[in-house]
C-alpha cells in the first residue's frame, strides 16, 4: 500500500494520533516475546471508543491489517506488529468506568492495568483476581485478548472466568454487546467466545469485570526439597488432603538461583526444588487448614519450611517466584519461555524428559512452574550471538510443547498461541477442529486483517520457528534481537 | 399458521435416539434436521421449529475418564448428573456450582446446553468456568474436539464456553470434561431476618463482599429471610457464622434443615396455582423492581434471589405472561423459561424485549454459521412477543 493511502488515516484522526515517525515506530516494533521485531506501517493512539471504532472501521474499508495493544507483555508474540499493517495503541484508553461495590463488577477501558482495577476495589474490600506476574503493567485488554492466567488459576480461573461482559469493535466494523452486568446469562457465551480470541475477532472497547472479596488473611509456606520429585509428590500430598490452595508453585535449582541473585529473596539454600504453598481466606478457616497443611508437609521429604510471618515475608517469597522470568537474564543472555501444560500426576515425568530435552539440545533449562495446575514454565537458556543457539533452543522448545500434546495436555496455559506456537496448533488439534476455529475465525473477520500472523500457522506474519534467517529478515523488513 | 403448529413442544413430538457419535454424524450428513435433548428435564428449552427432529442423547451415558488428582473428569453428554455427583461424592469432590435437576435425571450435556447454574455459583463460578472441553458435532457432520482435559489451557478460541447455554442450536454435544473441586468437609446454612427488600439487598451487598467467603447467597421475599451456605472445617463454619451474626448486628438464625435449595435444586413452582418457572439474569437494582412487579401481582408471580442477586427464579401463571413481558422490556431484561407443569404452555422459553442491534444479529448468526454451516439445528433462540401467542 501506498503512504498515501494512510494519509486518509490521519485525516480521519485528530492531529497526531497517527503517528509514523521512526521513533514511535521503533517503540511499538516488539512486545514480550523479543526474539522478533517488525516494524508497523503506523501507529495509532486513540484518546476515545469512537477513535477506535473509526480507525478499525477504516481498516476494514481498506483491508489494511491492525494490532491491537496494551502494554506489550505478551510472551508469545501476541501483539507483534505486521509489516503492511497499523498498531492500535490502547493504553490511552484508561479509565475504570464504574465499579459497583454492591454488584461486584467494575467497567473498565482496555488500556486499564490489571492492578489498577484492584487498587480500585479496595476500598470497597473487594479485589480483581487474575494476577499475571506482569499485572502492575500488564493491560485488561490484552489479558482479555489472552485470556491470561496467574499464580491463583487453580482456585480462581483465569481472565474469561472474571470476564462478564464486552463491548467490542470486530474487525468488519460492527459493534457488538456480549454478556452484561450480571455473572449470570441466557444464550451461547459469547463473551467466553471472546476472550482468548487472540486478538483475531477484533478489539474489546469496554470490558465488565468480577470482582472478589480480598482474602481476609494469607498463609504462605517456602518448602526446600533436596529433588525435584519430592517437591512434586507434596503437590499430590495437598492436592490428595482435600485442601485447595490459592497458588502451589514450584522452582528448581537454576529458576532458584536466578531468583536469589535478583531479588535476595532468601529461599533455602542447596534446595534442588522449592514448592510455595499459599492458602487464604478467613482466619478462622486458616486456622484450621494451616494445621492441615503442615501435617501434610511434614509428611513430605521437606528439609526446610519457612512460613511468612507477616506480609512483607509473603512479599519476598512472591518476589523471588514473580522475578524468576526476568531474572533468567542473569544467567544468559537470551532465554526462551515456554507455557505448556501436562496432567499433575505426570509432571515429575515431564520435568525428567525435559532435562534429558535439555542435555540433548546441550542447553540449560530452568524449570518454574504453577504446579497446581501442571503448567510449566521451562525457561530455556541460549546465547543468540553464538551461531546456531537460537535454533537449538527453538528446537528444544518444540520438543517440550510436544511431550504436553503427547501428554494429554497443552500447548499454552496461559500466554496464548500468539506468534510463537502457532505452527503447533494443527498438532494440538485435528483437522475438522482446526476448521472450525478458521470458520469462526472468519464469521468475525473475513479479511483476516485482525491481529493476523497468531494463533494460526501460515505466512501472515514471520515465524519464530523459523530456521536461519527468515525471508522478511532477508529483505531488511524485521530484524531479531 | 398458528404459533403453536410453527413451534410444537418437543415433549409433544416423537424423539429419536441416537445409536452412537456416529449415528449423530451420518443423521447431520444425510441432511436430518436436529435438536439434541437428553431427559428433557428443562422441556421448554427443547421448543423447536417443526422442521426439527428432537433427538435423545440418553444413549451416550457414562463417565469416560475421572482422575480425582487432576480434578477433572469427562463423561458422555447423556450422562446423569446423578452419577456424575455420585462419582465425584466418592472421592470427595464435587461440582461447585450446585446443577440443578439431578433428582429428575437431569443430564450432562442438558446442563452445559441450558447453562444453569445452582446456588453455589456464588462461591467460586459457574458451569462456564468449570468447562474445559467439549467433543461437539458441527452442523456439517464433523465431530470436532474443543477445550482440552487439563485444568488450564489458553490454546484456541474457547467454543465450550460458547457452548453454555446454546440450548442444542450451535451443534451437539456429545462429551464434556470439567474441573471439579475438593468437596468441603462440612456445610452450614443460615438466614437473616430483614425488614423489606431494600434492607434485603442490603444484607446481600454486605455479606457478598465480607470477609466470610460463603459459599451461597440467596433471598427468599416470601419469608424476608437471606439464606446463606458456609462450607468448610466445622469449627470454622460455627465460628464464622457467630462473627457474622456480631458483625450485622441482627438476629441470624441456623437453619440444619433448609427447604429453600432443595427447592432451588428441583426448580419447582413456588405455588400449586403457578405453571411455569424461568430464570432471569439480575443485579440488586432489577431486584428491587421485581419486588414491587410481585407484589403487584401477588397470586400469580413469586420470585427468589439466588447467586447474591446476580439471578431471580421466577414461578409465575401463564395468565400474568403480558404483564411480565412489559416488565421485561421495561427494564431491558431477558428471562428463559425452565420448566412448565400442566395448564396453559409457553411456545416460546425466551422472554422480554432486550433490544439486539442488527450489526451484533449478523455477528451472533454468522457465529452460528460457522458452528452449523448447514443450518441443521434450530436458529439461535430470539425474542417473540408474548401477546403472539
Amino acid at each position: 500500500m501506498s503512504q498515501s493511502r494512510f494519509e486518509s488515516l490521519r485525516d480521519l484522526l485528530p492531529a497526531d494520533l497517527f503517528q509514523d515517525d521512526d521513533a514511535t515506530l521503533a517503540a511499538f516494533e516488539s512486545d514480550g516475546l523479543t526474539a522478533f521485531r517488525c516494524r508497523p506501517q503506523g501507529v495509532v493512539l486513540p484518546r476515545t471508543n469512537e477513535e477506535v471504532i473509526r480507525t478499525v472501521q477504516w481498516c476494514h474499508e481498506n483491508s489494511v491489517p491492525f494490532v491491537a495493544r496494551g502494554s506489550g507483555t505478551s510472551l508469545s508474540g501476541g501483539s507483534m506488529p505486521v509489516s503492511d499493517g497499523i498498531v492500535i495503541s490502547l493504553n490511552r484508553l484508561q479509565k475504570i468506568l464504574s465499579l459497583d461495590p454492591d454488584n461486584r463488577i467494575a467497567v473498565v477501558q482496555p488500556g486499564v492495568v490489571n492492578l489498577q482495577v484492584s487498587a480500585a476495589a479496595a476500598p470497597h474490600g473487594l479485589y480483581y483476581a487474575p494476577d499475571p506476574s506482569s499485572q502492575k503493567i500488564c493491560t485488561i485488554g490484552g489479558n482479555v485478548a489472552f485470556n491470561s492466567g496467574g499464580a491463583h488459576c487453580l482456585k480462581y480461573g483465569m481472565t474469561s472466568n472474571h470476564v462478564v461482559g464486552i463491548q467490542a469493535i470486530t474487525a468488519t466494523g460492527k459493534l457488538v454487546e456480549f454478556g452484561g452486568q450480571s455473572v449470570e446469562s441466557i444464550g451461547p457465551d459469547w463473551t467466553g467466545l471472546f476472550c482468548g480470541s487472540e486478538g483475531l475477532f477484533g478489539i474489546a472497547l469496554e470490558i465488565t469485570l468480577r470482582l472478589l472479596p480480598k482474602p481476609e488473611q494469607f498463609h504462605t509456606v517456602l518448602v526446600g526439597y533436596h529433588s525435584l520429585r519430592d517437591a512434586g509428590d507434596a503437590v499430590s500430598a495437598v492436592i490428595e488432603s482435600g485442601l485447595l490452595p490459592g497458588a502451589m508453585e514450584i522452582m528448581e535449582s537454576l529458576a532458584i538461583e536466578a531468583a536469589e541473585a535478583a531479588t535476595a529473596c532468601g529461599y533455602p539454600k542447596d534446595a534442588e526444588a522449592v514448592l510455595i504453598v499459599e492458602l487464604e481466606g478467613p482466619r478462622e478457616k486458616l486456622a484450621a487448614e494451616q494445621a492441615q497443611l503442615e501435617s501434610v508437609i511434614a509428611g513430605t521429604n521437606a528439609f526446610e519450611t519457612v512460613v511468612a510471618a507477616n506480609a512483607e515475608q509473603r512479599d519476598k517469597i512472591w518476589a523471588g517466584r514473580k522475578s524468576a522470568f526476568s531474572a533468567a537474564g542473569l544467567l544468559s543472555p537470551d532465554f526462551l519461555v515456554q507455557d505448556g501444560v501436562v496432567p499433575r500426576k505426570r509432571l515429575g515425568e515431564a520435568l525428567e524428559r525435559i532435562q534429558v530435552i535439555s542435555g540433548a539440545s546441550g542447553l540449560r533449562v530452568a524449570n518454574v512452574f504453577h504446579a497446581g495446575d501442571g503448567n510449566l514454565h521451562p525457561l530455556i537458556l541460549f546465547d543468540d550471538s553464538v551461531p546456531g543457539e537460537l535454533e537449538r533452543a527453538e528446537a528444544c522448545a518444540g520438543e517440550i510443547l510436544r511431550l504436553c500434546i503427547e501428554m494429554g495436555g497443552s500447548i499454552t496455559g496461559e500466554h496464548g498461541v500468539g506468534v510463537e506456537k502457532r505452527d503447533f496448533m494443527p498438532e494440538m488439534y485435528d483437522q475438522p477442529t482446526m476448521d472450525l476455529m478458521h470458520r469462526l475465525r472468519h464469521a468475525f473477520d473475513p479479511q483476516q486483517i485482525a491481529n493476523p500472523g497468531k494463533m494460526f500457522p501460515g505466512t501472515e506474519a514471520p515465524a519464530l520457528t523459523a530456521h536461519g534467517l527468515h525471508p522478511l529478515e532477508k529483505a531488511g523488513v524485521i530484524s531479531r534481537e | 399458521m398458528s404459533n403453536d403448529q410453527k413451534f410444537p413442544s418437543a415433549d409433544a413430538g416423537v424423539v429419536q435416539v441416537a445409536s452412537s457419535v456416529t449415528d449423530l454424524q451420518q443423521r447431520v450428513r444425510d441432511g436430518q434436521k436436529l435438536l439434541p435433548v437428553g431427559r428433557q428435564t428443562k422441556a421448554p428449552l427443547a421448543a423447536f421449529a417443526v422442521d426439527y427432529q428432537a433427538i435423545s442423547l440418553n444413549t451416550l451415558s457414562g463417565i469416560q475418564e475421572y482422575e480425582p488428582s487432576e480434578y477433572t473428569f469427562t463423561a458422555l453428554a447423556g450422562t446423569p448428573l446423578s452419577e456424575i455427583v455420585a462419582a465425584l461424592a466418592s472421592q470427595r469432590q464435587y461440582l461447585p456450582f450446585d446443577p440443578v435437576l439431578i433428582d429428575q435425571g437431569a443430564t450432562l450435556g442438558g446442563t452445559v446446553g441450558s447453562g444453569i447454574n445452582g446456588p453455589g455459583r456464588q462461591r467460586y463460578g459457574g458451569l462456564r468456568d468449570f468447562i474445559l472441553g467439549a467433543e461437539i458435532v458441527t452442523g456439517d457432520g464433523h465431530l470436532v474436539s474443543t477445550g482440552g482435559k487439563v485444568v488450564k489451557n489458553a490454546a484456541g478460541f474457547d467454543v465450550p464456553k460458547l457452548m453454555v447455554g446454546s440450548c442444542g442450536r450451535l451443534g451437539i454435544l456429545t462429551s464434556l470434561t470439567f474441573k471439579v473441586f475438593p468437596a468441603p468437609p462440612f456445610q452450614l446454612s443460615g438466614g437473616v431476618v430483614c425488614q423489606n427488600v431494600q434492607d434485603a439487598c442490603q444484607v446481600i451487598a454486605q455479606l457478598a463482599a465480607g470477609r466470610w467467603e460463603l459459599d451461597a447467597i440467596d433471598f427468599d421475599p416470601q419469608a424476608m429471610m437471606v439464606y446463606f451456605r458456609l462450607a468448610g472445617p466445622e469449627a470454622a463454619c460455627l465460628q464464622l457464622a457467630a462473627n457474622l451474626q456480631q458483625h450485622l448486628g441482627r438476629e441470624v438464625a441456623m437453619l440444619p434443615e433448609l427447604d429453600h435449595w432443595s427447592q432451588i435444586a428441583q426448580l419447582r413452582c413456588f405455588s400449586s396455582s403457578h405453571s411455569l418457572v424461568a430464570r432471569l439474569p439480575a443485579d440488586l437494582s432489577l431486584i428491587k423492581h421485581l419486588h414491587q412487579f410481585a407484589q403487584q401481582h401477588a397470586d400469580e408471580f413469586a420470585y427468589r434471589v439466588s447467586v447474591a442477586g446476580a439471578l431471580a427464579w421466577l414461578s409465575f401463571s401463564h395468565g400474568v405472561l403480558a404483564e411480565f413481558q412489559a416488565f421485561l422490556s421495561q427494564h431491558q431484561a431477558a428471562a428463559l423459561v425452565i420448566r412448565q407443569e400442566g395448564g396453559d404452555r409457553v411456545t416460546q422459553p425466551l422472554l422480554g424485549a432486550r433490544q439486539v442491534s442488527t450489526s451484533q444479529q449478523s455477528v451472533q448468526q454468522a457465529i452460528k454459521l460457522a458452528m452449523d454451516p448447514t443450518q441443521a439445528f434450530p436458529p439461535l433462540l430470539d425474542f417473540v412477543p408474548i401477546a403472539a401467542q
